[in-house]
């Protein structure tokens, strides 16, 4: 199934910011549901898109990546972008690798362990 | 004669006090007692001492972690972070002004807006490669609040960058809308 994201962008805006924007989105494409099913959805990124900035990431797929983890959702939610300038599709390309890991940090700051913190704990036993 | 009464009984008694004294001293059950105490109160001072010190040590390990980090890690990039503002607001000021002046036709300025807007984004990615990261590895919780701060002024810039009508854009506005990100974060820095 395909989604088109350009009812996403903002009021004739050529990009996706805000985290808030993205959770209205991520309401309204009803990801949520899509989450739980097995099915693959293809999101696409319209032409003229110059910026998918990490907040609108985190907004809109977030808690997907929370509930199945960055492997089962890179299988089940592909991110098509249909830019074709490959300088403007390159930095596209970043902004969702880093939306993915803002997304992984933010994960892993809910577990403790590791780091320097650690190592401080450690010292201190 | 009543005066010297008076003073020979002062004498007398002083002399009856030095007389129990000593006959205390040489006392065995006494001299005992006195061993005993002397031991048992240098026994609750070293006690006291003991307890003392694991609280103080407790205490401070929590002061102590945050001193580290603060010196360690803080006090040698608090000039990058100024650094990084700086060069972010600058960044943006110069490509509105550069974007303000520029003719050519609309394909030409999005060309320019987006070369520009990508400099800005690519200087915040770096910044939180350098800097984020390694406060991610003393205390993740705050990294992610600084991370969210870093991907509102990329928001604020992007917003700026991209809107069709640059020229209607409040730069003293802006400035201080970056300014208060700016507070922001440095009282997130705070926090750690």
């Amino acid at each position: 199934m395909k989604i088109d994201m350009i009812k996403y962008r903002g009021n004739s805006s050529p990009s996706y910011t805000g985290r808030s924007e993205g959770l209205s989105a991520r309401k309204d494409a009803n990801l949520d549901i899509f989450d739980k099913d097995n099915k693959r959805y293809i999101f696409l990124i319209p032409e003229g898109t110059t910026a998918f900035n990490p907040s609108f990431f985190l907004g809109f797929f977030f808690n997907s990546i929370k509930a199945m983890g960055v492997d089962k959702f890179r299988r089940k939610y592909i991110i098509k972008i249909m830019e074709e300038d490959e300088e403007l599709k390159r930095h596209l390309k970043i902004d969702i690798s880093e939306g993915i890991r803002h997304s992984v940090n933010q994960i892993n700051s809910k577990t403790t362990g590791g780091g320097l913190l650690s190592f401080l704990n450690f010292t201190h036993r | 004669m009543t005066k010297i009464d008076s003073l020979q009984i002062i004498i007398d008694s002083l002399e009856n006090v030095i007389k129990t004294t000593t006959l205390e001293n040489h006392s065995d059950n006494t001299n005992r007692v006195n061993v005993w105490r002397t031991v048992l109160s240098s026994g609750i001072i070293i006690l006291l001492f003991i307890v003392e010190r694991i609280i103080t040590y407790w205490a401070s390990k929590k002061s102590r972690k945050r001193e580290f980090i603060h010196n360690v890690i803080l006090k040698t990039c608090i000039h990058d972070v100024r650094d990084f503002f700086k060069e972010f607001y600058g960044g943006l000021k110069s490509s509105i002004d550069y974007i303000k002046q520029y003719s050519g036709t609309v394909d030409q300025i999005q060309l320019e807006k987006n070369f520009k807007l990508n400099e800005l984004k690519e200087l915040k990615v770096q910044f939180d490669h350098e800097f984020i990261s390694l406060i991610r590895s003393v205390n993740k919780s705050q990294a992610i609040k600084l991370t969210d701060v870093l991907n509102r002024i990329e928001d604020k810039a992007t917003i700026s960058l991209t809107d069709d009508n640059l020229l209607s854009i409040d730069m003293n506005k802006l400035e201080n809308e970056i300014n208060e990100l700016k507070a922001e974060f440095f009282l997130e820095i705070y926090k750690i």
